[in-house]
């Protein structure tokens, strides 16, 4: 009887000493592959706007309704000119604000006179769906001044992100919370 | 244990559980029919307002259809931010009722339970290996049916880019084409060439001996294709493996144009790229610089183009467009016409603009791939007519520019000035040259120059080995060897220079005005005047032989391109080869 | 000399002409007034997603506690509940378990990928507490689990040997998620999770309506996603096997009423076994035999299959994809082009780099299909051998691999009720050790 006791006991502590052996591998593993480089704090999705094209796929891919990604604009960059490309169709009828002469579909650019011939373009997020029209008008005629980024506090940073599966020019990666941001800066003119 | 348990709360949680369900599946199919009208009327994809502003675009100033696009575009713009606020609360209220209706269900399903009921079995039978038998021919199913998956999914999805595979690996790409795209053409694929203006090197000297030395286009003689070319421009034909590439514009339209080098056939013709900055008004030039002064300039990947309004765009071979951009219109008084050279990787665009006091001129080398800025240098000079050369001198390739007053010497490779000579003076037409280890400016206003190019910083006072006077140009490029250099001024005077001292040779006068700069093939000369009359011959020390004369029966203000017994000559209206 | 008049006409003359800029149009200088910043929003701190593993880890502990000592269907449903509401709702179930096993695999594949260590732990965490306490994650920690428990209301019994034979579609899914990430075509599980859009309150359509159709199934068929899709359920049962602790009907006083194998909507209560008579069992020890024999050859078999399906798998990946679409456009085979491939030219690589990409993809799919289709043939060949093995039971008990600790048979126990009633306390823990 004390005999089967010893062999159950032996039995158990093989088992026991096995499963925490596995428990620690599960561990030492995965904390193997997080530290391998550096540790790395929480990855969250961005958009490179020298890879952008504007073809559109942010406004419509997102898991959201209201799209994650919208239009920023860098005013460091920008030429301030009468006639923004980003802000008129091709063509405008004349240089105002009428509906007829604007590119964003549902007016999201604001367009104020500074001085002679300068103007300034300010986007209001609440109105920006992330279809990148401007965003095409700018970087093809003018500056590049407009461009598409992922809005942090909106983006609910799906471990896989469907616009950036979609994205024709492979532009999204992730990025590092501390610096959520791809933003354009003078340097990368030209 | 059999009578169900009906306790008290039952009811009301059943009746609760179906009107929220009911609620649920009543707010879901709004939300449905909501998103399928969302999917085929989209608000900011509407025909309606498209057609409203063509029509508006027919008549600009018609007031009241502005005011109906206005309005329209306001509702269009309202609903779209009403179906989506009402896709989100409608969401909001299906999630609340499909909570309520399965918190009310649970419990009533609760209040509700019935005790299991389990059926009388009798006790020997094994059931444990019924189930496992059934359970093992299932996973012969699964198998089976795995199987069959696989099989259908390799064999019918193909990849004819899969099949082409071995083919793609293998294939020697067609002749005169560069083989891996990151690595620029070898300095004897250029020399093959005609890739830039003058030919490799800029220095009009021909690869190839065997070129017709006369021809006579009126009568058909010596003429194996002529095509007519779109657009006029004075750009020289640039010819890379079996293309002939052109530019053409006038002030409105810039063209690329593309010919097939055995049948002349134009095989495509692109229009330029442009901005609403490079197109607000047509660039001021002389008629007789015209839109498309500089020539194209190709590294058999690519052509790249620029045009007096700054446009500047590069295409494949097939005559796609690759990437574009826009200067912007250069102040400069009689139209932009450098034309363009390559190095390695990079373009190469001399920016020559503004006055002396002002000057605005830059030199920029882009990347020819993605048209990114390389490197650029400001330029102490007033606009300019001249082209860059590249020459390599003492293992550095120098990009070697001339203008009003200095001619400086770029490192190619680094981007970084070499050295500069102060010898010019006035609007500078002709290009450098460069033969011995020397570089050869002149201009008619100046003097002819022979600099030494192992210079650093600036060498007027010391690299200047000897100037000339006489016969001064002031439109075509010097030609120079090792033994001589040649001068042909606009008004008919071939003048030969010793290129050791400098001394004057002879001077050959013509009956004829000069705009096309003269080119050498082996010891031949080839003049080609403005009414397209052109004289082929063979100078020495003493004298100026003439071998012979060719009419091309058309005004020609360009160089021409050699091939393989092919001369590929822009006359005013089209492009001809000559050949036997 | 006519050169020179002209000169001096021309600099009379001189007009304004357009700038020359670096960008197109150079910024302009203003005197009086100041540009604004462009403010772009901060993201949710960090703060959270310790919470969330803090969470997660209070969670595991309280329910392996509530399952395995407190044996509290009540205490576990409030648990799912709650888990359901924060880990669910609030936090949009992502970044969860199921999901993780990719990042994992990607961080093994990819150089360029670092695991942040919230993920490791998420994924790891549950797996350490399965090993020890048996699948009580499932029973109230998931997410998604918990929509499936919550909507659980009519379930059927399935058959045993169907449910057996469709929980192996969980290990397939299992190998193709693995692949998939590895190779990195995408995270196909995360594209393929019905209930995350619900979390997040906003899916395409096609994913609500997948969602709608787990859950409605979910009604009649109980846990449909846990116990035939769920690739971390497969992990979490293989685990479960060999765990040390496990959710157990009271053996000794079972008197085999068997009330709790009608009560558990997963049919994971197994019956006691009856005692084989000798030329049955010596036909079993053949059967044994050829299972043992077979399992190899069907690895093989997997492994040649799995080869040939190197077209279908690298079509998954975008830059496969696009490589055949710029070939097919170059060689006229297809007409117009597409936003992918003008963006493609558009960065001037050659043509070549983007074929040589896309064949040694292709290679590595062909690689990774046959350790694929290896793998698929391995799980059969080990179900085969599973199924022909018999076993000993003398009572009624949970199957460790597909219990999920949900509880539910604790309250139909009438041994259990007159024990907690009778006040003689329940020592779990002595009994499990047996």
């Amino acid at each position: 009887m004390a005999e089967k006791n010893q062999k159950l006991n032996r039995r158990a502590f093989v088992g026991d000493a096995l499963r925490v052996a596995g428990a620690v591998g599960i561990v030492g593993t995965t904390a193997a592959l997080a530290v391998r480089k550096k540790p790395s704090g929480k990855l969250v999705w961005q958009l490179d706007p020298n890879k952008c094209i504007a073809c559109g796929n942010c406004a419509t891919y997102c898991v959201l309704d209201e799209s994650a990604v919208k239009c920023v604009h860098s005013f460091a960059m920008c030429g301030y000119c009468d006639l923004c490309t980003g802000y008129f169709r091709p063509e405008p009828i004349s240089l105002d604000s009428g509906a007829e002469n604007q590119l964003c579909p549902t007016g999201a650019i604001r367009r104020a006179f500074i001085e002679d011939p300068y103007y300034e373009y300010t986007i209001d997020q609440q109105l920006c769906i992330g279809c990148g029209k401007c965003v095409k008008g700018c970087s093809a005629f003018g500056n590049g001044s407009l461009y598409l980024q992922v809005q942090q506090d909106r983006c609910k940073n799906c471990n896989e992100c469907a616009i950036a599966a979609a994205c024709p020019s492979q532009a999204f990666c992730r990025v590092p919370l501390e610096n959520p941001y791809l933003l354009k800066t003078q340097e990368q003119q030209g | 244990m059999n009578e169900k348990q009906n306790q008290p709360g039952y009811p009301l949680a059943a009746r609760i559980a179906v009107v929220a369900g009911t609620i649920a599946v009543v707010i879901c199919a709004l939300l449905l029919y909501d998103y399928t009208q969302r999917l085929v009327k989209d608000p900011l994809d509407s025909a309606t307002f498209k057609t409203l502003v063509a029509a508006l675009d027919q008549q600009p100033t018609n007031e009241s259809l502005k005011e109906q696009i206005r309005s329209l575009d306001l509702q269009l713009r309202r609903e779209y931010f009403r179906q989506r606020a009402l896709t989100r609360v409608g969401a909001g209220l299906l999630l609340i009722s499909v909570l309520i209706c399965l918190a009310a269900a649970k419990t009533a399903a609760t209040l509700h339970r019935r005790m299991p009921s389990p059926t009388a079995r009798s006790a020997a039978y094994d059931r444990e290996a019924a189930w496992t038998r059934t359970a093992r021919w299932a996973l012969a199913a699964l198998c089976l049916t795995l199987v069959g998956t696989a099989i259908t999914l390799s064999v019918g999805i193909q990849s004819e880019f899969q099949r082409d595979r071995d083919r793609l690996a293998t294939t020697e790409p067609p002749v005169g084409t560069v083989a891996a795209a990151k690595t620029p053409p070898t300095e004897e694929q250029i020399g093959k060439m005609w890739a830039s203006f003058r030919g490799p090197g800029g220095r009009g000297i021909s690869a190839y001996m065997n070129v017709p030395q006369t021809w006579d286009v009126p009568s058909g003689k010596g003429v194996v294709w002529k095509t007519p070319v779109p657009l006029p421009g004075n750009n020289s034909p640039v010819v890379w493996g079996n293309r002939v590439f052109l530019t053409g514009a006038d002030q409105r339209r810039r063209e690329v144009y593309c010919f097939e080098i055995e049948s002349g056939e134009l095989i495509w013709r692109q229009t330029v790229p442009s901005t609403p900055q490079s197109t607000a008004r047509p660039p001021k030039i002389m008629d007789d610089t015209g839109y498309a002064a500089p020539t194209a300039v190709t590294d058999g990947r690519h052509i790249f183009a620029i045009f007096a309004n700054g446009d500047l765009a590069a295409f494949d071979f097939s005559g796609k467009p690759v990437w574009s951009k826009s200067f912007g219109i250069p102040e400069n008084i009689y139209g932009h016409a450098s034309s363009l050279a390559m190095y390695g990787n990079t373009l190469l665009v001399q920016l020559d603009q503004g006055s002396s006091e002002k000057s605005k001129s830059k030199i920029f080398a882009l990347d020819s791939a993605t048209g990114k800025i390389v490197w650029q240098i400001a330029r102490p000079v007033p606009n300019s007519w001249s082209s860059p050369i590249v020459a390599r001198h003492a293992d550095h390739d120098q990009i070697i520019t001339a203008a009003d007053p200095w001619v400086i010497a770029y490192d190619a490779a680094e981007g970084s000035e070499l050295w500069r000579a102060k010898c010019l003076e006035t609007d500078i037409g002709p290009s450098p040259t460069f033969a011995d280890g020397r570089v050869y400016v002149a201009n008619d206003n100046s003097m002819l120059s022979a600099i030494r190019a192992d210079g650093r910083g600036d060498v007027t006072a010391t690299a200047i080995l000897w100037q000339g006077e006489d016969g001064m140009p002031d439109t075509c490029s010097p030609l120079a060897t090792e033994e001589f250099v040649f001068l042909l001024a606009s008004y008919g005077t071939l003048t030969c220079y010793d290129a050791a001292d400098g001394n004057v040779l002879w001077a050959e006068d013509f009956d004829e005005d000069f705009a096309a700069s003269p080119s050498l093939v082996g010891n031949r000369l080839y003049l080609i005047g403005r009414t397209g009359k052109a004289w082929i011959v063979e100078p020495s020390r003493e004298k100026c032989q003439r071998i012979g004369q060719a009419d091309l029966g058309e005004e020609c203000v360009t160089s021409p391109a050699f091939q393989d017994g092919r001369i590929y000559l822009r006359g005013k209206k089209h492009l001809f080869c000559l050949g036997i | 000399m006519r050169l020179r008049v002209l000169t001096i006409i021309a600099l009379l003359s001189l007009p304004a002409f357009g700038a020359l800029a670096s960008e197109r149009f150079p910024p302009p200088d203003f005197t009086s007034h100041t540009l604004p910043t462009t403010d772009v929003p901060s993201p949710w701190p960090e703060l959270f997603e310790y919470l969330d593993l803090a969470a997660l880890t209070i969670g595991l502990a309280l329910a392996s506690y509530l399952a395995i000592v407190r044996r509290s269907r009540r205490g576990l449903f409030l648990l799912t509940i709650a888990s359901l509401a924060w880990l669910g709702f609030w936090r949009g179930g992502c970044i969860c378990p199921i999901g993780a096993i990719q990042n994992v695999t990607l961080a093994l594949f990819d150089s360029a990928y670092t695991l942040p260590w919230t993920v490791a732990a998420v994924f790891a965490l549950p797996l350490v507490f399965t090993l020890f306490f048996g699948r009580t994650f499932c029973a109230a920690l998931c997410p998604l689990g918990a929509m499936q428990e919550l909507v659980a209301l009519r379930p059927i019994r399935i058959p045993t040997w169907l449910d057996h034979t469709l929980g192996l579609l969980a290990y397939i899914y299992l190998g193709a998620g693995v692949i998939f990430a590895a190779t990195g075509a995408g995270f196909v599980i995360c594209r393929y999770d019905p209930f995350v859009g619900f979390f997040r309150h906003s899916a395409s359509a096609n994913m609500l309506v997948l969602g709608g159709c787990f859950l409605v199934g979910g009604i009649f068929i109980g846990r449909p996603y846990c116990r035939y899709l769920c690739p971390y359920g497969a992990i979490l049962g293989l685990l479960s096997k060999v765990s040390k602790w496990h959710v157990k009907i009271p053996p000794d006083q079972c008197i085999q009423c068997r009330l709790c194998e009608e009560a558990c909507p997963y049919g994971a209560i197994q019956e006691p076994t009856v005692a084989l008579p000798t030329p049955q069992r010596r036909r079993g020890r053949w059967r044994l035999a050829a299972a043992l024999t077979a399992c190899p050859l069907l690895v093989v078999l997997g492994v040649v299959l799995g080869q040939r399906l190197e077209i279908p798998l690298s079509q998954m990946h975008s830059t496969f994809r696009l490589a055949e679409r710029v070939y097919l456009e170059k060689s006229g085979k297809i007409e117009g082009t597409t936003d992918a491939s003008d963006a493609f030219r558009n960065t001037g690589q050659a043509d070549d780099d983007l074929y040589r990409e896309a064949f040694s993809l292709s290679g590595k799919f062909r690689r990774v299909g046959g350790w694929f289709g290896g793998w698929v043939g391995l799980v059969i060949g080990l179900k085969l051998i599973h199924l022909v093995i018999r076993r000993r039971r003398a009572d009624y008990q949970p199957d460790r691999a597909a219990c999920v600790s949900c509880g539910r048979c604790f309250w139909y126990c009438p041994s259990e009720q007159t024990q907690q009633k009778g006040g003689n306390s329940l020592n779990i823990l002595d009994r499990a050790s047996v």
